[in-house]
């Protein structure tokens, strides 16, 4: 712990320096923690990871999924199954995780006993994780990762789904590289 | 040596930088031990004065689902119990926690601005931060600071309700995280 003060100040320095050079053109090479993941190296993304409703609407067939939530991490389309709080929560989401690591998301998918299997989309590797209720698609690229997940308490009335992540994770995979 | 002449507009950019960027740059936020941004759902859904709470997502992300019986505004004291009736309808409102342990705060502000929110730079217990209002289902709002090695987010939404405003909530969960004993 106590060395880390001094290693700071260095860095500092060192910034500054790359700064001055530059004419502050090169300002990312100023990070102060060297560890960092290199910024912009991640994906180029936009609203819902540049799904639109329709698509999640055709990958769903008949059953009607609304979208609620349009926010900055990502969207979440609400299967209409609720009664009153009752399944609130349940349906389709998608995050863009702006810097972060996917086996802390793998270890949770452990943790929570889905069974795992790794994958490849549009030349980025990740891994599903699913069970009879839920079936999530994580892709990796750089220092982001992109998520596709369904979770819902009838799977019976649905295509299988995995068949509808994965259509979804592929669409938007093809829009953000 | 290279001189610094001629380079007077790129002082005040490396000041930022240089700035002691977070009070506890060793801090981790993430999902752990069934919380969120070291939160527990029992008190988003206090600071939010909702009824009841749902998490059906955690990870680097952790989506909430809250439901306010009545529309009133439990800031003003209002009785608890069933709703009167004739009383607003029940709000729901929904959260959206973000942790990226490597992400930075640059680069959130630049796609909120991107994507036409409102932005405000401020700062929320000693971070460096900003509020980015967009109302896409609802009236929305991000609170999102600089922490630890990245950057961590609280977003909320009245969904289906534009009269409110969801910067103040949004402000409250992240002083709240960043503020949290461990």
């Amino acid at each position: 712990m106590s060395h880390r003060p001094p290693s700071r100040i260095c860095a500092a320095l060192v910034a500054g320096v790359v700064v001055l050079a530059g004419c502050g053109t090169s300002e990312h090479s100023a990070s102060q923690e060297p560890p960092a993941a290199p910024p912009n190296s991640g994906f180029q993304s936009g609203d819902c990871n540049n799904v639109t409703d329709a698509e999640v609407a055709k990958a769903v067939g008949s059953a009607t999924f609304t979208k609620v939530v349009d926010s900055d991490a990502g969207c979440f389309w609400q299967e209409n199954t609720m009664l009153g709080s009752f399944g609130a929560g349940m349906g389709i989401s998608t995050w863009w995780y702006r810097g972060s690591d996917m086996d802390t998301e793998r270890t949770l998918e452990q943790q929570a006993g889905r069974t795992l299997t790794e994958l490849s989309v549009d030349g980025n590797k990740g891994f599903k994780a699913y069970d009879a209720n839920a079936c999530s698609i994580y892709v990796a690229k750089g220092g982001d990762v992109i998520t596709w997940s369904i979770q819902t308490m009838n799977p019976a009335t649905l295509p299988d789904l995995c068949d509808i992540t994965e259509e979804l994770a592929q669409l938007s995979q093809e829009r953000v590289n | 040596m290279v001189t610094g002449a001629g380079c007077a507009q790129t002082v005040s950019g490396t000041a930022q930088r240089a700035h002691p960027s977070v009070p506890d740059p060793e801090r981790s936020y993430g999902y752990v031990d069934n919380r969120c941004g070291l939160l527990e759902d029992s008190s988003i859904q206090e600071m939010l004065g909702a009824d009841n709470v749902v998490r059906p997502y955690s990870g680097a992300v952790c989506q909430y689902v809250l439901e306010r019986r009545s529309g009133a505004d439990v800031g003003a004291g209002a009785p608890p119990g069933p709703d009167v009736g004739a009383g607003a309808p029940p709000a729901t409102i929904d959260v959206v926690f973000s942790w990226f342990e490597t992400g930075s705060l640059d680069r959130e502000r630049m796609l909120a601005e991107e994507r036409g929110a409102q932005v405000t730079g401020k700062d929320v217990e000693r971070h460096q931060a900003f509020l980015a209002r967009r109302d896409t289902n609802g009236a929305g709002c991000s609170a999102t600071a600089a922490a630890g090695h990245g950057v961590l987010s609280w977003w909320v939404q009245t969904r289906g309700r534009t009269d409110t405003n969801p910067c103040t909530d949004a402000e409250k969960l992240l002083a709240a995280t960043l503020s949290s004993d461990l």
